[in-house]
């Protein structure tokens, strides 16, 4: 298993428990399996650092990971 | 009968002191429907080529759509249409608010302004009534001073659109302010008004707009309040409005920070939505719109307070003066948007000519010698402060400032000229192409200059099953796209997406209500059109429409000497990104680049110049443009 901080920005807070959760994951779990497990509506997330920085959605998440999840922001 | 428009456009002659007014048929309407449709076409048969836009010769229009007024939601938007003093190229600008409903109110369409007034004068408008008067009594005053001035002398349900200090002195990036917290932000339209001697446009309308099917009007508004809390775009708006895109760009290493030398900004959080918060005191919206996505703050403690009246700093403006000048402290930003709005200065081209000094102090381009003394250093939120004061009042080096990065850049000389971010004169707003390249073909293809509204923004639209995708799948875009790509499904993408975003500019539709940014679909943008005038319209009709008013806005500019060479990009979007987690990558091709200019070019059906072709011209109806070149 493994341990990874969640932190959910703005708009997103409405999928999680808290702002700032832990959650254990199965080994080997990647970025995308996470968010389906959050069930972001398709395109909602624009941006997801993985321990400040930006792997791709295939990502496969390591004990102590710190995700961050931003909403999309298609212009301001 | 009219339905939706007056039919009615005031002509105002300020030199002659003459008030005049047109009486459109509808076969007009139908053809430009309104805003910068309207402006374009009086510019191009009223304006001869190569007018100095500070002079009496620019044409000022203000013009509404066949909507607007309507009780329909998220349509408060005018457009403003000059000459601009920034870019020499057509300038337009639209803002919300209620200015816009209140001109339809108040018995115009639209207002064309020429010539200029021997005195400092404002305009009247109540019912159908135009008069000139003067307003000596309010030059000078901030926008603040000059609404209450102007409530206490003619009531409480007047609506103003107006100027501050930095229009009045012509600042060349001066807007114009509805309701002390809504623009006209780009382009220098403000200095236009202030060059007429034209304070403020004053309108005090009771009359209803008559609709063909009001019903069906309403019911579209009830449609988006009862949607909004169920569509994550217009909820995130509502939520926490546009400054919560600041913290997303900065972990996404594209924050546009110290005149883009950076891409990362350590204070990020500090300036951020939640840094914001603190200051909140409530949400304000525009004319009959349910989605209230403005966010007044409040300063009343610490050494300055910041006035509520004056609204709330967007994102643009927290990153324009925060990370851009490398200020990470909140306050100041929050005051410094207060003065902006005082003044009537665009925040993002003033960030934006402020960063780009700086980084020529930085480099040794400008010295203490050139600068009255000041150190132009980033960090430093004194002296955001005390430059606002200079700029607007252009006092001391506020000068030199005032005339924009462009001008100033010139002034140096080629060597500042690399550091320079702006398109045809007008200054970058604060989305970095490098992260999404058809943000790069609007800001080049724009013929306002660089512009982030020209068309909609790429990660809308990169995730099948997307809102932003599937807003636009009745246009016929039905793949996703990536944001790092400028072949043909990009170009079309921006094409017809730039289709799209002017037809809202036209109507007078907010680009925050509607798709791909939001929630009110593009069936229902028909619907609202055609409840309002009754015609049996189209959205290919409609989409029409904007595509004319966008040959209009093209043949304008050649007229003045533009083509190809101004369709570029900074060169600085050319080189990779400098820090943070994507540094040393996403250098945008500049092969793939003027690729995608051509093939847009050829889509729109304009020469290797960007010329519109004689087809082009004849099709959208237009041949008349020809008369004029
Ligand atoms: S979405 Fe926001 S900016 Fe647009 S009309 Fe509504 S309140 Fe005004």
């Amino acid at each position: 298993m493994a341990k990874v901080k969640v932190k959910l920005h703005f708009v997103l807070r409405r999928y999680g428990q808290a702002e700032l959760e832990v959650l254990e994951l199965p080994d080997k779990t990647t970025v995308q399996q996470l968010m389906d497990q959050y069930g972001f509506a398709p395109g909602e997330v624009g941006v997801v650092t993985v321990n400040g920085k930006l792997p791709g959605r295939d990502h496969e998440l390591e004990d102590n990971s710190s995700v961050e999840f931003y909403p999309i922001f298609g212009g301001g | 009968m009219a339905l939706g428009y007056i039919g009615k456009i005031a002509k105002v002659n300020l030199t002659e002191g003459k008030v005049d007014a047109e009486h459109p048929k509808e076969h007009f309407y139908r053809r430009y429907l309104g805003g910068t449709g309207i402006g374009a076409y009086y510019l191009l048969k009223e304006m001869a080529a190569g007018v100095d836009p500070l002079s009496e010769g620019n044409v000022l229009v203000f013009a509404a759509s066949v909507i607007t007024g309507t009780p329909g939601p998220a349509i408060p938007r005018y457009s403003v249409v000059a000459k601009s003093p920034l870019t020499g190229t057509i300038g337009k600008s639209e803002a919300g608010g209620f200015w816009g409903p209140a001109l339809k109110r108040g018995g115009y369409d639209a207002l064309v302004i020429t010539g200029k007034a021997k005195e400092p004068s404002y305009l009247y408008i109540e019912n159908g009534r135009l008069e000139i008067r003067l307003a000596k009594h309010l030059w000078g005053k901030s926008t603040g001073e000059s609404q209450k001035m102007l409530r206490d002398e003619l009531g409480k349900e007047i609506r103003v659109a107006q100027i501050g200090p930095g229009g009045e002195n012509m600042v060349r990036y001066a807007n114009i302010c509805n309701e002390l917290a809504h623009f006209n932000g780009r382009n220098g339209l403000g200095a236009v008004m202030g060059s007429k001697n034209l304070k403020a446009i004053v309108v005090k309308g009771s009359n209803k707009v008559e609709c063909h099917d009001e019903t069906r009007i309403k019911e579209i508004t009830k449609f988006v309040a009862r949607g909004m809390k169920d569509h994550p775009q217009a909820y995130g708006l509502y939520l926490s409005g546009t400054p919560a895109g600041l913290a997303g760009k900065n972990a996404g290493g594209n924050l546009p920070t110290e005149n883009w030398t950076k891409n990362v900004f350590e204070d990020a959080e500090k300036i951020g939505g939640e840094a914001l918060e603190e200051f909140f005191i409530k949400r304000k919206g525009c004319y009959s719109c349910p989605i209230r996505c403005k966010r007044v703050v409040k300063v009343d403690q610490g050494e300055f307070q910041v006035d509520p009246i004056y609204g709330g700093p967007e994102y643009e403006t927290l990153a324009s003066l925060g990370s851009n000048l490398g200020i990470g402290d909140i306050r100041t930003l929050a005051k410094a948007n207060e003065l902006c709005n005082k003044y009537t200065l665009d925040t993002i081209s003033l960030g934006m000519t402020l960063s780009f000094a700086m980084e020529c102090f930085d480099k040794g381009l400008l010295t203490t010698e050139d600068t009255d003394g000041l150190e132009l250093k980033f960090g430093r939120g004194d002296l955001l402060l005390e430059l606002i004061e200079k700029i607007a009042f252009k006092k001391d080096v506020g000068e030199l400032l005032s005339e924009g990065s462009q001008r100033l850049a010139e002034k140096i000389g080629p060597e500042a000229m690399d550091l320079l971010l702006a398109v045809k004169g007008q200054e970058m707003p604060m989305h970095d192409p490098r992260v999404k390249n058809g943000v790069g073909l609007q800001f080049a293809l724009s013929s306002c200059g660089a512009d982030h509204w020209t068309a909609q923004q790429d990660p809308l639209f990169q995730e099948a099953g997307s809102l932003g995708l599937e807003g636009i799948k009745s246009l016929g875009i039905l793949e996703p796209i990536g944001p790092l790509d400028l072949k043909g499904p990009k170009v079309r993408l921006i094409y017809y997406t730039h289709l799209m975003t002017l037809m809202y500019d036209v109507l007078g539709i907010c680009v925050f209500g509607a798709v791909s940014r939001s929630i009110l679909p593009l069936s229902m943008v028909l619907d609202l059109v055609k409840a309002a005038t009754g015609w049996d319209t189209s959205l290919w009709e409609l989409l029409k429409s904007a595509e004319r008013t966008s040959n209009m806005l093209r043949m304008f500019n050649v007229r003045e000497g533009f083509g190809r060479k101004d369709d570029t990009l900074p060169k600085r979007l050319f080189e990779p990104m400098a820090t943070g987690p994507l540094a040393g990558k996403n250098a945008i091709s500049e092969q793939d680049f003027n690729e995608a200019v051509s093939l847009y070019y050829q889509m729109a059906g304009w020469n290797e110049e960007g010329i519109p072709l004689p087809g082009k011209v004849a099709e959208l109806d237009i041949d008349w443009v020809g008369e004029y070149m």
